[in-house]
C-alpha cells in the first residue's frame, strides 16, 4: 500500500528505479510473510484430522449394521455383544491420531476425558479397558486373527482379511 | 484387630484364576492408584480423625494395587488391595482388602458379580479412594461419612436398559462385613473401636450417559450386631435429684439394631459449568446414639484447560440434639461413678452434627493420571460436632489440602 501511495504521489514512472525498490520490497515482505507463517505452523501445528476406517474381524460378517452408537458402547465397555456375538474392542496407543479422531468421532470426547472414565470404570470393577497397540500392522495383525475383534486404522492405509465396518467421519 | 475371613477372599480370587471356565488365553493386567495428601487445620482439635493444627499427612494418602484378569468376554476377576491408615485403630497403616470378586456378564445387560464388593448410592462411593477420579480435593465429608456401604462380602445383580444416549441401571446387592465403628469420648480423651456384624441389602438406580452426566436414587438397610457381648447403648435414662436436678441413669442396651439410608443424587452440565448435589439420609431405628441425621453439597465446577476450580458447599442436620443436651447436662455424682468424664464420655458417643463446610480448591490435570489438588475449607460447627475428638461449639475451622492424586 505504501509502494503504491507513493508512486501516486510522486508519480513516478513504472520502470523508475523508485518502483523497482517497492517492488523489491513487497517481494521481501512477502517472503518474510511466509517465512513467519512457517514458524508459527512448526510451533503450533494445527491438528491433523484424518479419516478413519472402522475394522472388524471375519466373524462379524453376521453381526449386521455396525454404528456409531454400538460402537460408542464397544469401547465403553457396555456392550460385550452385538447379535450375540461377542466382540473384543482394541486400540491404538493413547496419542496416535487414528485413536484420537476415532474417540472424537464416536464418543465426542477427547482421549485424555476417554482415559479418565476408564480410570473409574476399572477402579469400581466394571471392566479393563481395550488392549493397545503400538502400529498399524499390529493392530491389523489382532483384528484379523481375533474373533470379535474391532479396530481402527488410518483411512490411508490398505488391508486385506479384515472386515470393514465403518467409515468415519 | 485382625480378620480371618478377609483374605479368604483372595484365595477364592486366586482358584478362580487357576480354574476359570474357558480359561484358554487370560489376559492379566495390573494397574493402581494413589493419593500423597497433606491437610493441616487452625485447630488444635482434631477433625475427621487426623486434621489438626499439627497437620498430617494420613488423612488423605494411600496406595492402591488392583489384579484384573480377563478369562474371556464374559468371566473376569478382581482383587484391589489399598495401603491406607488402618480402620480399627488410629495408628499405622495396613493393607486391606477392598475388592476381590468374579464377575459375570452374560450378556449386555446383565452383571453378576459374587465377592467382596464396594457397593453405594452416592456418586462416587465406589471410586473414592481414587484419587484422580475426580477433581474435588475431599469428598464432601458431610456426606460420605454417613454412607454406610462399605466393602462387604456378598453378591451384586444389575441390569441395564439403554435409553438412546442414556443408559439405566439397577443394581440389588445383599452382604455381609464386619465393620470397625468409632467413637471418641471427650471426658477420658480417648478414642474406642469396637466390631460390629453388618449384614444388608441395597437397590441403587443409576442414569447415565456416555459424558459425565449421573443420577443415582438408591437405599439400603442394614442389620448391625456389636460383635460385644453387650450390644450397644440404645437409649439413655435419668434418674431425678433433688433440686430439680438429675443425672444419668443405666442405659439401655440392644443387641442390634436396624439402619436405613437414602441417597439421591445427581451430576450434570449447565454451559461449561458442571453441577454435582447429593442428599443423604440416614435413620436408624431407636438408637438415640445414632440419631437421624440428613446431609446435602452441592458443587459447581469449570473446566479451564488443565484447571478446575470449584466451590462447595455442605451440611449435615442431625435430630438428637435435645438428648444430647440433656446427657451433657447430666449432674455428676462421683460417689457412684459418675464423674463428669463419663457424662462426657457418654455425651459424645452420640453422633450429632450441626455444620456446614465451604470448599474452595481446584484441581490441576498433570496428565490424565495426575493431578495435583489445592484446597481451602471452612467449616462451622454449631453446638456440637461429633466429627471433632474433643468438645467444640460455636467455632470457624480452617483446612488447607494440598495432594498428589495418581494412577498407574
Amino acid at each position: 500500500m505504501f509502494c503504491i501511495s507513493y508512486s501516486l504521489l510522486t508519480r513516478m514512472p513504472e520502470n523508475s528505479v523508485g518502483m523497482r525498490n517497492c517492488r523489491n520490497l513487497r517481494r521481501t515482505g512477502r517472503v518474510a510473510t511466509m517465512c513467519l507463517l512457517a514458524i508459527i505452523f512448526v510451533l503450533f501445528p494445527p491438528p491433523v484430522s484424518a479419516a478413519v476406517t472402522v475394522i472388524g474381524n471375519q466373524s462379524l460378517g453376521a453381526a449386521g449394521e455396525i454404528d456409531k452408537n454400538i460402537l460408542a458402547r464397544i469401547f465403553t465397555g457396555r456392550a460385550v455383544q452385538i447379535s450375540g456375538i461377542s466382540v473384543m474392542p482394541v486400540n491404538m496407543n493413547a496419542g496416535d491420531p487414528a485413536r484420537s479422531d476415532f474417540i472424537r468421532d464416536i464418543l465426542q470426547q477427547s482421549d485424555d476425558d476417554y482415559i479418565s472414565y476408564w480410570i473409574v470404570r476399572r477402579a469400581i470393577g466394571r471392566g479393563t479397558p481395550p488392549v493397545e497397540l503400538n502400529t498399524v500392522g499390529e493392530m491389523v495383525d489382532y483384528v484379523r486373527s481375533t474373533p470379535g475383534a474391532v479396530g481402527y486404522i488410518d483411512t490411508s492405509q490398505t488391508v486385506s482379511g479384515v472386515k470393514i465396518l465403518l467409515s468415519l467421519p | 484387630m485382625k480378620r480371618p475371613g478377609l483374605w479368604k477372599q483372595a484365595v477364592l480370587c486366586c482358584f478362580a484364576l487357576i480354574f476359570a471356565p474357558n480359561a484358554h488365553a487370560v489376559e492379566y493386567s495390573v494397574s493402581g492408584f494413589g493419593t500423597v495428601g497433606g491437610a493441616i487445620s487452625d485447630n488444635s482439635t482434631t477433625m475427621q480423625r487426623f486434621i489438626n493444627d499439627k497437620g498430617t499427612f494420613s488423612r488423605d494418602s494411600l496406595l492402591g494395587v488392583q489384579l484384573d484378569a480377563k478369562f474371556n468376554e464374559k468371566w473376569s476377576a478382581t482383587t484391589q488391595v489399598i495401603v491406607a491408615p488402618r480402620v480399627d485403630e488410629d495408628t499405622g497403616v495396613a493393607p486391606q482388602l477392598k475388592w476381590t470378586l468374579l464377575s459375570y456378564r452374560p450378556s449386555n445387560d446383565w452383571l453378576i458379580r459374587v465377592g467382596r464388593l464396594s457397593l453405594g448410592g452416592l456418586l462416587n462411593q465406589q471410586n473414592m479412594d481414587v484419587g484422580v477420579s475426580y477433581d474435588m480435593a475431599r469428598l464432601p465429608n458431610e456426606v460420605y461419612l454417613l454412607s454406610s456401604s462399605y466393602d462387604f462380602d456378598g453378591i451384586s445383580l444389575a441390569k441395564t436398559w439403554n435409553a438412546s444416549q442414556f443408559d439405566i441401571t439397577l443394581d440389588g446387592s445383599f452382604g455381609f462385613q464386619k465393620r470397625d465403628l468409632r467413637s471418641y469420648g471427650n471426658g477420658s480423651q480417648t478414642q474406642r473401636y469396637y466390631s460390629a456384624d453388618v449384614s444388608g441389602g441395597a437397590l441403587v438406580l443409576t442414569v447415565s450417559d456416555l459424558d459425565r452426566t449421573m443420577y443415582r436414587l438408591g437405599w439400603d438397610m442394614m442389620y448391625v450386631k456389636p460383635v460385644a457381648a453387650g450390644g450397644f447403648l440404645s437409649k439413655y435414662t435419668f434418674t431425678q435429684l433433688p433440686g430439680g436436678l438429675y443425672t444419668l441413669g443405666m442405659p439401655q442396651y440392644t443387641s442390634g439394631a436396624f439402619f436405613h439410608s437414602f441417597f439421591l443424587g445427581g451430576r450434570f452440565p449447565v454451559g461449561d459449568f458442571m453441577v454435582s448435589s447429593e442428599c443423604t439420609a440416614v435413620i436408624p431405628e431407636n438408637v438415640e446414639p445414632a440419631p437421624p441425621s440428613i446431609s446435602a453439597y452441592v458443587s459447581l465446577s469449570y473446566k479451564w484447560n488443565k484447571w478446575t476450580p470449584y466451590l462447595t458447599y455442605a451440611q449435615m442436620w442431625t435430630s438428637g440434639m435435645d438428648t444430647w443436651r440433656k446427657v451433657q447436662g447430666a449432674t455428676p455424682i462421683p460417689q457412684l461413678g459418675i464423674t463428669q468424664a463419663a457424662i462426657d464420655d457418654a455425651a459424645s458417643l452420640m453422633a450429632v452434627y450441626e455444620q456446614n463446610s465451604w470448599m474452595l480448591g481446584t484441581s490441576y490435570a498433570i496428565s490424565p493420571k495426575q493431578k495435583l489438588k489445592a484446597e481451602a475449607m471452612l467449616t462451622h460447627v454449631g453446638e456440637r460436632s461429633a466429627m471433632f475428638d474433643g468438645p467444640i461449639a460455636h467455632e470457624n475451622v480452617m483446612v488447607y489440602s494440598l495432594s498428589y492424586n495418581f494412577s498407574f
